[in-house]
């Protein structure tokens, strides 16, 4: 900033016991440019014009014997009582006088004679740190308001999880009030049954290195001062200031967001019923005709209705597909858990696919190496899961066999679906289970829905059991069922 | 196989293509199939006709299913008749819950065949 005549004056009050001082300083602050204000000759002066005239900076004696207050001490009172900074002009530099202008946050120190340069120097250092501290102090207060003025909480927690902030969007939210939480540990927002939980889920997001929203974000329950519970959603992010590790947590109720999902959720639901009706029917009357109720049919007739037949029957599979994910992402499947005849299992499913599967060409072949080994499971839904994998197979082998593979290793029984398809490329293996599929317009979709091995996925997760897969384009596919068996570890699958 | 003619079955179904499928094989098969397409409809003739089983459906008009078999069970006369549950909806919680009330099969449409539908009642005939 270049000084010209333009620019207003900067005021200056000159304080010392020593009138002559007090007025060659005058004459020299007038020589450099500056109005000064006036003088005064005691503390308590220098406090009283300092209320009446407010001035840009203060030159202050310390020494002033005559006087109810020093220059120390009525430094002290101006600075708790106005923002106007202090220069001290002593004829003495004295650690003990300089440790005691540092006390009260001076903002410069000159010792008597000084040159109008010193002077000069002093003062516009002053002034500039004056404006510094100003501009900093603004700066915060503007991210003050801007964290108290947001419409998320945001709270900062250290890094033995004690909160440290918590503007007033999370005194709404949670309803306690900042002064409340300051040093309190953060887990208490957070029933108690989830800490655990919520406590892994947390290190692993810290941990992360991965600058990925999806991965710094996470959803669990939350509760209120008053104890009411609401499902919350919040980012957890790390921060290190002055060798301390912070982490800054914006916090939102996502109740209504919750309650869209679910009504999204019924719905599917609701239509999945609705488009179950007439499939049914429509199959029911195909059948009703293939099986000669309704007359004798020519063989062209007959073909017709069996491809009828099939479509019928693939669309009643994409429409339980759809039902069974929609009870999945609710987590309403239920799951009953007993020991279940592994061998009843496999004879429902070659029932339901013995038929389709040899008809298309294919050999289909079941063995059990322990045939009375018996798993810890829900049936229908180990029914679905397999024949969920073995449905894939009949889908994609037109030429070879299939066959179920049965052992029991250990603790464990495995279940092998082996097929002679076209195998699957490497690359679609992290994608195979999951649900998204068919958003992906994936190759190893084909006349379904692409959730099949979702499901199944899921509904072994249920059971404590897993699905694991090894093919190769050209040689075939191996899905492997991997389900505990009965009465050998169930406190392991103890829900 | 017990000789079917004469048995009588009542199917209580609102949607008519399902009345339409199992009263063709059924009839095909020799039974005598009447029909009503609401609960207290039903209900009324299960009274009036005492079959020897009931198709239910369980989402119905005027009456749903659960409270015809509830109906069914207070009446001592009626509630040794044998019913089938054909619905729509698979789920544990209306299996369990139409089980409790007595049911003998529960049956989700277009999971089963008519033919198996015809099978069952057969062997629980046979069994009677």
């Amino acid at each position: 900033m270049a000084e010209t005549k333009d620019i207003p004056k900067h005021r200056i009050l000159v304080v010392d016991d020593e009138t002559i001082v007090s007025d060659q300083i005058k004459d020299s602050l007038e020589r450099l440019g500056y109005e000064v204000i006036g003088t005064a000759n005691t503390g308590e002066g220098a406090v009283q014009m300092a209320r009446d005239y407010l001035p840009d900076l203060i030159l202050m004696d310390i020494k002033m014997p005559r006087a109810e207050l020093d220059g120390i001490s009525a430094s002290q009172r101006i600075k708790e009582e106005l923002d106007i900074p202090v220069v001290f002009i002593t004829a003495f530099g004295g650690d003990q006088i300089i440790e005691q202008a540092r006390d009260v946050e001076a903002f410069g120190f000159l010792v008597k004679p000084f040159q109008d340069n010193e002077l000069r120097a002093t003062i516009e250092f002053a002034l500039y740190r004056k404006e510094m501290d100003q501009r900093l102090r603004e700066s915060e207060q503007k991210y003050r308001i801007l964290v108290d003025t947001a419409v998320e909480a945001i709270l900062t927690i250290d890094i033995h999880m004690h909160i440290v902030s918590w503007n007033r969007a999370a005194e709404h939210l949670f309803e306690y009030k900042s002064e409340e939480t300051t040093g309190q540990p953060f887990m208490m927002i957070i029933p108690e049954r989830l800490h655990r939980e919520l406590q892994v889920e947390m290190d692993r997001m810290v941990l992360t290195e991965e600058w990925d929203p999806n991965i710094k974000t996470t959803q669990t329950t939350a509760c209120r001062k008053d104890g009411e519970e609401f499902p919350l959603e919040f980012s957890l992010t790390s921060w290190i200031f002055k060798d301390d590790i912070f982490f800054t947590i914006i916090a939102r109720d996502i109740t209504e967001r919750k309650k869209v999902e679910q009504m999204k959720t019924d719905f599917v639901s609701l239509v999945s019923h609705q488009l179950r009706t007439p499939v049914a029917g429509v199959l029911g009357c195909i059948d009703n005709m293939l099986n000669g109720i309704t007359g004798k049919l020519e063989a062209p007739q007959i073909d017709y209705l069996k491809m009828m037949h099939d479509i019928s029957k693939r669309n009643y599979h994409i429409i339980n597909d759809l039902l069974n994910v929609s009870r999945i992402e609710r987590g309403v499947v239920s799951i009953n858990m007993a020991p279940v005849l592994l061998n009843e299992v496999l004879q429902v499913v070659e029932r339901r696919f013995k038929d389709d599967i040899e008809n298309k060409g294919l050999k289909f072949q079941i063995e059990n190496a322990h045939p009375k080994s018996k798993v810890y499971a829900d049936k229908d839904k180990l029914i679905e899961a397999v024949s969920n994998v073995v449905h894939n197979a009949y889908k994609f082998t037109d030429s070879g066999d299939i066959r179920i593979h049965c052992k029991t290793v250990g603790n464990l029984a495995f279940i092998e679906v082996v097929d002679t398809g076209p195998g699957i490329p490497q690359g679609e293996f992290p994608h195979l289970f999951s649900r998204d599929q068919i958003l992906r317009g994936a190759p190893t979709v084909k006349g379904g829905c692409g959730l099949g091995l979702y499901i199944v996925r899921e509904f072994l997760k249920l059971m404590n059991a897993e699905i694991t897969v090894q093919s190769k384009v050209g040689s075939g596919s191996r899905f492997t069922v991997e389900i505990p068996l009965a009465g050998k570890n169930r406190s392991k699958i103890k829900s | 196989m017990a000789e079917p003619s004469g048995l009588k079955v009542i199917i209580v179904e609102d949607e008519p293509v399902f009345r339409l499928i199992y009263k063709g094989v059924l009839e095909n098969a020799g039974y005598k199939v009447l029909e009503a397409e609401d609960g207290v409809k039903g209900l009324e003739m299960i009274k009036n006709e005492k079959p020897d089983v009931v198709l239910l459906d369980l989402i119905l008009p005027r009456m749903g299913g659960y409270e015809v078999l509830k109906k069914l069970r207070e009446d001592k006369q009626l509630s040794s008749i044998p019913v089938i549950i054909l619905s729509v909806l698979g789920g544990e919680e209306n299996v369990e819950k139409a089980m409790e009330l007595g049911v003998v099969h529960y049956r989700v449409k277009g999971d089963s065949s008519p033919t198996n539908i015809l099978n069952t009642i057969q062997t629980l005939l046979e069994e009677k």
